[in-house]
């Protein structure tokens, strides 16, 4: 009985404990979220505190005015989904492809375009940026989707990330599918990519967050408030002159958050689910 | 899993019906009584007009814009916010070789070297003396119109100007027995006074500062201008001829940072760091410290953020401190409106006709009174407007005496740059490692730095043919 009764104890203590450790680590993580949030609450101040003062007068309008201020961040979040949606769609679809030739066939000069391929890891984007922006401005793709999608649709990193995968599944599935008389392209849909969704759910979040948190690039081909992205357009709210004032900026950085948190919450699942059906396989 | 899906959704509900509750907002600062904007009007010409001054300061600007478009139906101007001064000029620099560029853009003076080397501008004078205008460049600021003119001609418009001025809490003076009405403070008084704003504790903890201190270019500049000594040479870069070397080593410039440094040592000064000018105005409104470097353009923001802080600081402002038989004064900073030579003879026409209307009385009297920015007409100051805006903030009186405190000089003047950006950088890195003991002197800290900007410098010089 005593022994027990210590043993329990021991395990509420130990389980507190876990617990306490887990609240202190969240609280680390969310930090810059609940202080973005303590910011935005505080009025237009450039004098706030880390945690509100008056906690029974927080500005929620702040939220509404952001709106007020700029109904067309509607339009830049569709936009940076668009762009995001688009450029992952394609970056899945060329990887899978090209690794897919890089990985079963053999024909004359395919370690050179693998190189090739791998090469364009090493050449930094800003050298292609001039090019690339001198090419969309002549085909008319300024203030378009195609102008934010098209030139990231390839990937250097997705290829070597797929190639890499595919090779370590074995070649005996591929003899096997082809025995049996299988199309090509057929054992790629229908085996390949369902046992590679770990490295693709990787690639397709990888690029996903890399296209929607980019500034740069869709500054300089949309030149139309709305055909801003949800990264350019918020700027809009700093002020940075004549005192910092942060309760929209921070507010409009919250909101354009919600939409990706959403489907990071809903599609963790999906996510979790393909990371561990790869480990569980062994 | 579901749990944390749970404990999320209902966080973003309980976020949800907080919104929708509308809780009162705080008192805040009033904001002006909003300018719709107007629909396109048939047939009219559009006019690209590309900005960099967002928040608060964007929205006034979109105001003018409305103002202008409800004026006359000929034009239309379409606002594009570019992200921030140097998001822009970043954009016209890449727009430069596909094209891609506005009719008016607004560039902030670090640009003019960059502006003018485009060869995409036509200057804001020639179009002046096609219409027989001229007469309102006579009537410009004129430490601000000094700011854009460079080898005698006016290339921009200037827009929203401000200068450097040293806040005060008037309050805390009277409380030391010190005169809080005396703009005028050399280097010695400033430190007295920090030594008597500063205030202890029982255990002689410092419960107040007496000045906040943080690496900022442009006060260095400030402090070389008031000396009447040149920051880079030749001239300032403003006889046409490019600069080729920093002059920030100068003593003046080693004595303003010894300066700071003198009093931080001594304890009776903070130092918020690099990009510390947002913990210093904070401090300063919350009454930690007693004096703050800032623009004029900060004090309608500095006296509201005081009155919700309810520490008791009455802001007032001084001038920029000096030596004693200093004889220069301040520069003026900001950006100014530039226009190009892209798209149709109407839209340049537009165009023009856009920037003449800024430079009208009543509508930079707007500007200034809803900004805190200085108008660039004196015309302006005439309009009661102007004059309650004055009444209202005698403080921004202060602020325009002190740029009109000296004769305009190439020396007290902005100087032009292709680096100008990055020199700034490079002498706020040394400033901050100065302060955290990496070198051993001033001198050695603005040597080291002034050694990479020239370096810059040499290389611009050399890309750009001059």
């Amino acid at each position: 009985m005593k022994v027990s009764g210590s043993l329990l104890r021991g395990f509420i203590s130990y389980q507190t404990g876990v617990y306490i450790l887990l609240i202190v680590v969240s609280v680390i993580l969310l930090s810059p979220l609940l202080f973005s949030l303590s910011l935005a609450l505080q009025g237009p101040t450039v004098a706030p505190s880390i945690i509100p003062r008056d906690l029974t007068n927080l500005d929620w309008r702040v939220f509404i005015r952001v709106f007020e201020e700029q109904p067309v961040i509607i339009r830049w979040i569709v936009n940076s989904f668009v762009a995001a949606f688009g450029v992952t769609l394609g970056v899945l679809v060329s990887s899978s492809l090209f690794a897919y030739v890089l990985a079963y066939f053999d024909f004359p000069g395919k370690t050179l375009l693998f190189f090739i391929a791998l090469g364009s890891l090493m050449v930094p984007f800003e050298a292609t940026l001039i090019p690339n922006y001198l090419l969309v401005t002549q085909w008319g793709w300024t203030n378009s989707y195609q102008g934010l999608i098209v030139p990231f649709i390839a990937s250097g990193f997705g290829i070597f990330l797929m190639r890499q995968y595919f090779l370590t599944l074995p070649r005996e599935l591929y003899d096997a599918a082809m025995v049996d008389g299988c199309s090509r392209f057929r054992y790629l849909w229908l085996v390949l990519l369902p046992l590679s969704r770990p490295a693709l759910a990787t690639l397709a979040v990888y690029t996903f967050l890399g296209t929607w948190n980019q500034f740069y690039w869709p500054l300089l081909v949309t030149s139309a408030t709305e055909w801003r992205t949800t990264q350019v357009g918020i700027t809009i709210f700093r002020n940075f002159e004549g005192g910092a004032i942060f309760n929209t900026q921070m507010a409009a950085t919250l909101i354009v958050m919600v939409p990706t948190l959403l489907l990071l919450v809903l599609g963790q699942r999906q996510l979790v689910s393909g990371l561990t059906a790869g480990a569980l396989k062994g | 899993m579901n749990k944390v899906r749970i404990a999320l959704l209902s966080v973003l509900l309980v976020m949800l019906a907080a919104v929708s509750l509308r809780t009162a907002p705080a008192a805040l600062a009033q904001t002006p009584t909003p300018i719709p904007p107007v629909p396109r009007p048939e047939g009219s010409t559009e006019v690209v007009f590309w900005y960099g001054l967002g928040g608060n300061l964007g929205n006034v600007i979109l105001q003018v814009v409305n103002l202008y478009n409800s004026s006359q139906s000929t034009y239309y101007v379409n606002p594009v916010f570019q992200a921030s001064y140097d998001d822009t000029i970043n954009k016209i620099n890449a727009g430069l070789a596909s094209g891609e560029l506005p009719n008016v853009a607004q560039i902030f003076e670090a640009g003019t070297q960059r502006m003018i080397d485009s060869g995409r501008i036509i200057p804001v004078q020639d179009l002046l003396a096609r219409d027989g205008m001229l007469d309102i460049i006579d009537d410009m600021e004129p430490a601000v119109r000094a700011n854009y003119e460079v080898g005698g001609i006016l290339y921009s418009a200037p827009f929203n100007s401000s200068t450097a001025m040293l806040y005060i809490n008037r309050a805390a003076f009277i409380e030391a027995g010190l005169n809080p009405d005396e703009p005028m403070v050399t280097f010695d008084q400033v430190a007295e006074y920090a030594r008597a704003l500063t205030v202890r504790d029982a255990n002689g903890n410092v419960i107040r500062h007496g000045l906040g201190v943080y690496p900022e270019g442009w006060f260095l500049e400030q402090i070389h201008a008031i000396h009447d000594t040149y920051i880079a040479l030749p001239n300032n870069g403003l006889q046409g001829e490019r600069v080729t070397r920093y002059n920030y080593n100068s003593p003046i410039g080693v004595q303003w940072v010894e300066f700071l440094k003198g009093l931080v040592d001594e304890g009776v000064a903070v130092y918020y760091g690099t990009g510390g000018g947002g913990a210093s105005s904070a401090a300063f409104v919350n009454g930690q410290i007693a004096m703050h470097f800032a623009s004029i353009a900060s004090l309608r923001g500095l006296i509201s953020a005081a009155e919700n802080a309810g520490a008791g600081v009455d802001v007032g402002v001084l001038y920029m401190p000096r030596n004693p038989g200093a004889t220069g004064k301040t520069i003026v900073g900001g950006a100014s409106l530039w226009i190009t030579d892209v798209g149709t003879p109407e839209q340049q026409e537009g165009a023009w006709d856009f920037v003449k209307f800024t430079l009208r009385p009543e509508v930079q009297a707007f500007w200034s009174v809803n900004t805190g920015y200085y108008p660039v007409v004196r015309a302006a100051y005439e309009l009661p407007e102007m004059q309650a805006g004055l009444e209202a903030y005698p403080q921004f009186q202060v602020a325009i005496d002190q740029i009109r405190l000296a004769e305009i000089t190439d020396r007290n003047t902005a100087h032009v740059s292709g680096i100008f950006v990055p020199y700034r950088t490079h002498y706020v890195q040394a400033f901050d490692r100065y302060f955290n003991g990496e070198f051993a002197s001033a001198q050695e800290a603005l040597d080291a730095a002034v050694a990479i900007s020239n370096e810059q410098l040499e290389e611009y010089n050399l890309t750009i043919g001059g």
